[in-house]
């Protein structure tokens, strides 16, 4: 079947990133130097040329994007600056938009203001939302003076169904999209098992990520981009398992409020590392002398700044909870930790935080049709 | 060598033949490889050599100098210097002859250089062997050699210019600036030619019809003798001597006499044949001119209305009737295919691309390619720039040439082809419009070519003798070439040519006389027997022809090509400076089956 040309698709893309593919000359650098690219996962010149002609559906079915770790070495050897890195990075953000059903992602990445009043409004109903969840326990009734208290509690749980619903939705299709993705091999039938191995591997080593190449001017490895990544990646993991762990010990033992309780041991040296990490990641993207932080926008703002408050917060808690300090000024932190950890989850699908679940499923079709 | 054999026509048959040979180092470049003293041993050996020596750098004024001292002190009468290509040096010696009171035709220039010493690195032995040969071949040929004279014709210091385009007007305003007079022939009814149809053009951005009036009204200014309406009715004579008939609208004739020609006759557009790319059938397919003529006096929208229909996508063809490939093209009426490429097309269209743009932002444009060569200064630009603004480019191949097909609404069409970026998939690309990048086709000069015997190449383009060494002379002694009747080229470069033209005419016509090498046939009366076999070979009208029973020569006009030679039974005809006595000589030389490099002692 010919491909139909569309030269539309590549200036709807562009509304995502700071590329400019139009200066490419299909010279084909990129991939040659990539040290990700291989014959299952061709990227990034094959993904450009799709761009080009308008192919969205091949653009966006395979797993190719979420194969790229943004290293900057295409974007740095291409000889027409048309920054092919972050063409790929604009089209994880395109993936993301076009994963979910309702349009407000596509929004979010677009404009700036639309994603900050979103951030805002979803924040504020989810505060006011714990605030009907645990009324008896947290006094700041002060809310609830002009809305309902029963409109508030439905708000949330709808605001809540709804995303869920998006995130399983955004699931559904991007499994949909590359289950009929056109690159790959036919996956041989045991193939699943050892596909799967290999996903977790990946993910627990980040072993790929590691490969990409140094930044061109390189940096001692704990600084290194991959490792800023793993730092987070623990961090986070750990804070959830201290969470869960948390929640669950709870109402059975009243020992854990004990620094040396497990769980909370978990929790503070992840909250280090994670803060350490997402630190540096700021930095990175602050200082901007990195190629793949060159091109740093809001969405990566978004979710950096998310973790980094979450962290903050979550350690002002720890010590207000170690040494019994009951103060309202407590309460609202513990309102903002809440809420934003709630909000984090529930708009997984909009933002950059939606690689967590889509990355895993790319690699897995990858290695499902790796030979 | 039997001495009845070396001395020749009566004339010298009582001189003695005292051949000179000189050996040039080159600085190393022939003598690192080449043993010059080994050469000169072996030629010192020859009966006629009277002289042999080998120096640094002969065309150094030492070097020359040498020769000089030798002819006026040792009586040598031959001259042999064994070193460049006579290209480089030649003209040096035979002034040297000349200063020294020799006939300058008495010099014999051998290549060991380009033919030996370069191209035979780390041979030096079999290098210093061909040497010898070459030198002594040399020796032999220039034993035989008569003085000769120039021939010599009168130059008439007006020159006819045919065509009134950018290259002629060009061509005619550097010769009447140097003095000759000039007679500007166009065939239409106005000065300007093919750059009338022009709106802007590339790398200057200048308005077309700006160039076209500063030109026009510098000949007007110049007093040029202009002549609209006119075509040429018959072109007699020689250079120096053209009589030139010029037939005016009202079909009468007139002449002209000039000493030079200049042919600036122009090309034609390639006209696509019925269905080309769905050319002639479908109105959305036109060719680039037709596209440039018809956005020219658009004024900048956000829309582009072509027949009453908005078109959003617009698709450019390029190589469209050049470049073309026997089995795979429709031949043109000759049964050939234009397998040149057009070269200004690509910079034209993508000139035209931004253009477009300029004017019509929101468009979507298409440019399907096989190579693109935008060769010149600042060509580059409209690509990157074209690129930038989001054209979409396809490279496709012979095997896959776009496929035009009408929409099934009937308001566009759809061009598919294997693109080679996209790693040969089919790509179908919606057009609502579609622009073809026709080339340049030589203007048919059949006439002219017929009447003068002109040369043109295989692309029916006039060839020029040498692309690099001679590249606007046409063979044909005193006619000259400028633009693109000689090949497609653009205005820059056409002017280039034409100024080029105006130089070698205006040298040409420098004197009152043209000297031109005497290397032309030459009939012994005495040995023709009137059989005419030569008569039927010459190919140059009036160069050779029967009189008084045996044949004659109009040196002017023989081109000293030989074929009359070959012919002749008694072997009664010789070039001058080429007889076959000569040959006899230089072959004998060359195939001499002893070779005695002499072992110079250390």
């Amino acid at each position: 079947m010919a491909i139909t040309v569309n030269p539309d698709l590549l200036k709807e893309i562009k509304e995502y990133g700071a590329f400019d593919i139009n200066a490419c000359f299909n010279c084909g650098n990129c991939t040659a130097v990539c040290p990700l690219s291989d014959t299952v996962g061709s990227f990034p010149r094959k993904l450009i040329r799709l761009g080009q002609i308008g192919d969205k559906n091949r653009v966006i079915s395979g797993p190719e994007p979420w194969l790229c770790y943004y290293c900057g070495e295409c974007s740095d050897t291409c000889p027409r600056q048309a920054e092919p890195g972050e063409y790929m990075a604009a089209l994880r953000r395109y993936a993301i938009a076009q994963s979910e059903p309702t349009g407000i992602g596509r929004l979010m990445y677009r404009s700036g203001v639309f994603a900050v009043i979103v951030t805002l409004l979803v924040g504020i109903v989810l505060g006011a939302f714990m605030q009907t969840v645990k009324v008896g326990k947290n006094p700041s009734h002060w809310i609830f003076g002009a809305v309902s208290y029963q409109m508030i509690h439905y708000l949330g749980i709808a605001v809540s169904i709804l995303a869920v619903l998006t995130i399983v939705g955004g699931i559904m299709k991007i499994f949909n999209r590359l289950s009929s993705w056109e690159g790959g091999t036919k996956p041989a039938p045991g193939k699943w098992v050892s596909a799967l191995k290999q996903t977790i591997t990946e993910i627990i080593t980040m072993k790929r990520h590691r490969e990409e190449s140094p930044a061109s001017e390189p940096v001692v490895w704990y600084r290194s981009h991959a490792w800023i990544h793993l730092a987070i990646m623990y961090g986070f993991i750990g804070l959830l398992v201290a969470t869960t762990l948390d929640f669950v010990f709870l109402e059975l033992l009243p020992l854990h409020l004990s620094i040396f309780w497990p769980a909370r041991i978990i929790g503070t040296v992840s909250g280090l590392v994670m803060l350490w990490g997402v630190s540096a990641a700021m930095l990175r993207r602050f200082s901007k002398e990195e190629k793949n932080a060159a091109h740093t926008s809001l969405p990566d703002w978004w979710l950096l700044i998310f973790l980094f408050v979450l962290a903050l917060t979550g350690y002002w808690l720890e010590i207000a909870t170690t040494f019994k300090l009951v103060s309202p000024v407590n309460d609202g932190i513990m309102l903002l930790h809440a809420a934003m950890a709630m909000e984090l989850i529930l708009l997984l699908a909009f933002t950059k935080f939606a690689h967590v679940i889509y990355r895993p499923i790319a690699l897995f079709v990858y290695f499902l049709n790796q030979a | 060598m039997e001495e009845e054999k070396n001395t020749q026509s009566e004339e010298n048959e009582s001189e003695e033949i005292r051949v000179g040979v000189y050996v040039c180092h080159c600085g190393g470049n022939i003598s690192d490889v080449v043993d010059t003293k080994a050469v000169v041993e072996a030629l010192k050996k020859n009966p006629n050599v009277k002289i042999a020596k080998d120096f640094v750098f002969m065309c150094s004024d030492p070097g020359q100098k040498l020769i000089i001292d030798d002819i006026i002190e040792n009586n040598i009468n031959r001259i042999v210097v064994s070193a460049c290509s006579p290209t480089l040096h030649e003209t040096t010696f035979r002034k040297a002859l000349t200063r020294a009171g020799l006939n300058p035709y008495l010099y014999e220039h051998v290549n060991i250089r380009e033919q030996d010493s370069w191209v035979h690195k780390g041979e030096n032995e079999a290098a210093t062997a061909k040497a010898i040969r070459l030198t002594a071949a040399g020796v032999e040929k220039i034993a035989r050699q008569d003085p000769l004279e120039p021939i010599v014709v009168n130059a008439e210091g007006h020159v006819v210019v045919i065509g009134g385009g950018v290259a002629g007007m060009r061509a005619a305003l550097a010769l009447i600036k140097r003095g000759l007079g000039v007679t500007l022939i166009e065939k239409g009814d106005r000065l300007g030619g093919r750059a009338l149809e022009l709106d802007r053009v590339y790398p200057t951005e200048e308005k077309a019809s700006d160039i076209v009036s500063q030109l026009e009204n510098a000949v007007r200014a110049e007093k040029i003798d202009v002549r609209l309406n006119c075509e040429i009715e018959l072109i007699e004579g020689f250079v120096g001597n053209f009589d030139v008939q010029i037939r005016g609208k009202d079909s009468k004739i007139d002449k002209v006499r000039a000493g030079a020609i200049v042919l600036a006759t122009g090309f034609d557009h390639y006209q696509p044949y019925e269905g080309e790319f769905g050319y002639g059938k479908s109105p959305i397919v036109v060719t680039l001119p037709e596209f440039n003529k018809l956005i020219a006096d658009m004024p900048q929208s956000d829309k582009f209305t072509y027949k009453g229909k908005d078109i959003k996508n617009l698709a450019f063809i390029h190589c469209v009737g050049s470049r073309q490939m026997e089995g795979v093209h429709q031949p043109q009426a000759d049964g050939r295919v234009n397998d040149y490429c057009s070269r200004v097309c690509c910079t034209a269209t993508l000139h035209t691309i931004n253009k477009t743009l300029d004017k019509f932002p929101n468009l979507n444009i298409f440019d399907l390619y096989k190579d693109i060569r935008t060769y010149g200064h600042g060509h580059e630009d409209y690509y990157e720039k074209a690129s930038k603004r989001g054209v979409t480019f396809f490279r496709y191949t012979d095997d896959s040439i776009p496929e035009y097909a009408p929409s099934s609404n009937g308001s566009g069409a759809t061009l598919t082809m294997k693109d080679v970026l996209t790693w040969n998939e089919e790509v179908s690309i919606p057009a609502d419009m579609i622009v073809l990048a026709t080339g340049m086709v030589p203007r048919d000069i059949s006439n002219l070519v017929g009447m003068l015997k002109l040369p043109t190449g295989t692309d029916r383009f006039l060839q020029e003798v040498h692309p690099k060494l001679r590249p606007v002379e046409l063979a044909n002694n005193g006619i000259m070439i400028a633009g693109t009747c000689q090949g497609p080229m653009d205005i820059t470069e056409s002017c280039a040519a034409a100024g080029a033209s105006a130089a070698k005419v205006s040298i040409l016509l420098s004197k009152k006389t043209i000297e031109m090498d005497p290397y032309v046939a030459r009939v012994d009366e005495a040995k023709c027997d009137g059989c005419k076999l030569c008569l039927a070979e010459c190919e140059y009208k009036g160069a050779l022809f029967m009189a008084e029973s045996y044949a004659h020569v109009n040196p002017a006009l023989c081109v000293g090509c030989g074929a009359c030679v070959a012919v002749c039974p008694p072997r009664a005809i010789n070039i001058a400076g080429w007889t076959l006595d000569q040959f006899d000589g230089m072959i004998d030389a060359i195939s001499m089956e002893e070779l005695e490099p002499a072992t110079v002692p250390a």
